[in-house]
């Protein structure tokens, strides 16, 4: 049984502007150990379907399955994690507080707390920044937190919407092949929202592409790299081929035309 | 040291002050009980200090209760209101409104209230420290990203989680903002209210019965010790703040060096 299960999903906004519509008859399941992307222009509901998996959002119509529960039941049984595009770090607390978080508010003994703290940020690399404060920090080293605490929990499910946005290129690919490591060992499925093709056809088992306004599934891409994935993947021709194999799907929307990852960046920054 | 430094440019301009006082003072030969000169004041202080000290301590701990009070209750009320957005809504006005009332000037009627003692001081102290503590807290509380309220929500935090784990650290920096500012808002209402009439040995009686006699050399000797005494507790407060929010201070100086 998928892990993830969207049936026909719908959402329209409601404003005093008047309805948008989002998403339409979006149905898409994910297995258990899958690594799938989102990708699609600006606006295109890509997040939106992240948000209601996280049950941060209601759908407008349609079912939705979240390790075999309602969206609801599976955030109140913590069966995932999240990161966002922001690292959304609280101030007042240390890297290692932070990270902390979810497993006080699941009231973890203290004991398993330290542990699984330690064990995240050795994972992501940060064990000698746990007790520095996030403003102390770079981007890249931010979202590497926001990770850990994403699976501090050792949630079935990883959801991410745009982690890497805000990011330059090169700090982008590192963390690209460091999240793949990290999901390896944790055994995480991952849903991954990015505007990125070469960072969605790296990370991914499968790339679903969406079609602006409202969103609707216009292609899934199979993605057949071999594993485990590095800097050599890159090079590969089935790297190059998948990559416009996705970009021919996306390309009817002019606004994704000239780079948007710059122009997205550069307004994500906050 | 740095800090130390930073401070010299304040330290000179307060020297310069104090020396142009003096030569002013000096050129124009003013009388004293016009405008004493700085020294004239310190000597001063020398002999009334005895007296000027009790009456000191009394009024500091007058202005002290009124902060704990008005200060307590404000940020309780603020916790109350900050959980009930309609509750918010209706007070939020009024309290920004009651910055424009001039408080003080109730100061003759807490006394038909709560009697010519400490209490009616105490009261203005109170009513002065509420509102800025009100609004500040509230503010503190409610201002919290959505994107980190998000987060809570994700990790399945119940409200009273959200509460004290995000709202409160949250209101931190705001809730001392405010704090600082009613050191000075309490020492002014005990003092000010002492003119309308209390206890012989208070800051306020004293200023007032020096002044009217003429005796300014110790109405200004008074005026001092009030000065030291609201930057004591000034201090004090910021003191506390750096110990209870420190990634703030930490911040600042981050972002400053």
């Amino acid at each position: 049984m998928a892990i993830i299960a969207l049936d026909r999903v719908s959402k329209t906004y409601v404003s005093q502007a008047g309805e948008t519509p989002a998403l339409l008859d979006v149905s898409l399941a994910i297995e258990q150990g899958e690594f799938v992307s989102l990708i699609g222009p600006s606006g295109c509901g890509k997040s939106t379907v992240l948000r209601i998996v996280a049950d941060l959002v209601p759908p407008s119509a349609g079912t939705v399955t979240v390790n075999g529960k309602s969206p609801e039941a599976a955030r109140l049984d913590r069966d995932y994690g999240i990161v966002f595009q922001a690292p959304v770090l609280y101030d007042w607390r240390t890297v290692e507080a932070n990270v902390r978080l979810p497993l006080e508010v699941a009231g973890r003994a203290r004991a398993e707390r330290e542990q699984r703290v330690r064990a995240l940020l050795r994972l992501v690399g940060l064990d000698a920044f746990r007790n520095h404060y996030p403003w102390q920090l770079s981007g890249g080293m931010q979202q590497r937190v926001a990770i850990a605490r994403a699976l501090v929990t050792n949630p079935a499910i990883l959801l991410m919407d745009e982690p890497f946005g805000a990011l330059d290129e090169m700090t982008r690919e590192r963390l690209n092949g460091e999240l793949l490591n990290v999901c390896g060992e944790t055994g995480a499925t991952a849903l991954f929202v990015t505007h990125s093709i070469s960072e969605a056809v790296f990370l991914s088992t499968r790339v679903v592409v969406l079609s602006p306004r409202p969103g609707r599934i216009a292609r899934v891409v199979d993605v057949d790299l071999p594993r485990p994935r590095n800097e050599k993947t890159r090079a590969l021709p089935r790297f190059f081929e998948l990559v416009t194999t996705v970009r021919e799907h996306l390309v009817e929307d002019p606004a994704l035309a000239p780079g948007p990852d710059g122009a997205r960046a550069a307004r994500s920054q906050s | 040291m740095s800090t130390v430094r930073s401070y010299l440019p304040a330290l000179g301009v307060f020297v310069l002050g104090i020396a142009l006082w003096e030569a002013i003072v000096f050129a124009w030969s003013i009388e004293f009980y016009l405008l004493p000169a700085p020294h004239v004041i310190v000597a001063s202080l020398a002999q009334t200090y005895p007296v000027l000290l009790e009456a000191s301590f009394y009024t500091f701990g007058e202005a002290l209760a009124g902060y704990g009070i008005g200060c307590g209750l404000a940020m309780v009320g603020a916790a109350l209101a900050s959980r009930s957005p309609a509750a918010a809504t209706v007070l939020v006005p009024y309290a920004i409104a009651s910055a424009s009332i001039p408080i003080i000037a109730l100061a003759p009627l807490t006394i038909i209230w709560f009697g010519i003692g400490p209490g009616s001081k105490i009261a203005i102290a109170a009513l002065m420290t509420f509102f800025p503590t009100f609004i500040g807290t509230l503010q503190g509380l409610t201002r919290v990203d959505p994107r980190s309220v998000e987060l809570m929500r994700s990790c399945a935090a119940s409200e009273w989680q959200v509460f004290w784990k995000l709202r409160v650290p949250n209101s931190a920096p705001f809730v001392f903002t405010a704090l600082r500012a009613c050191t000075t808002l309490a020492m002014i209402g005990a003092v000010v209210s002492e003119f309308f009439g209390g206890r012989a040995k208070s800051l306020g009686v004293y200023i007032k019965s020096s002044a009217s006699l003429f005796q300014t050399r110790q109405a200004w000797s008074a005026i001092l010790v009030a000065c030291v005494l609201g930057l004591a507790f000034y201090l004090a407060v910021a003191l506390v703040e750096r110990l209870a929010v420190p990634w703030r201070a930490e911040r600042e100086r981050l972002s400053g060096a």
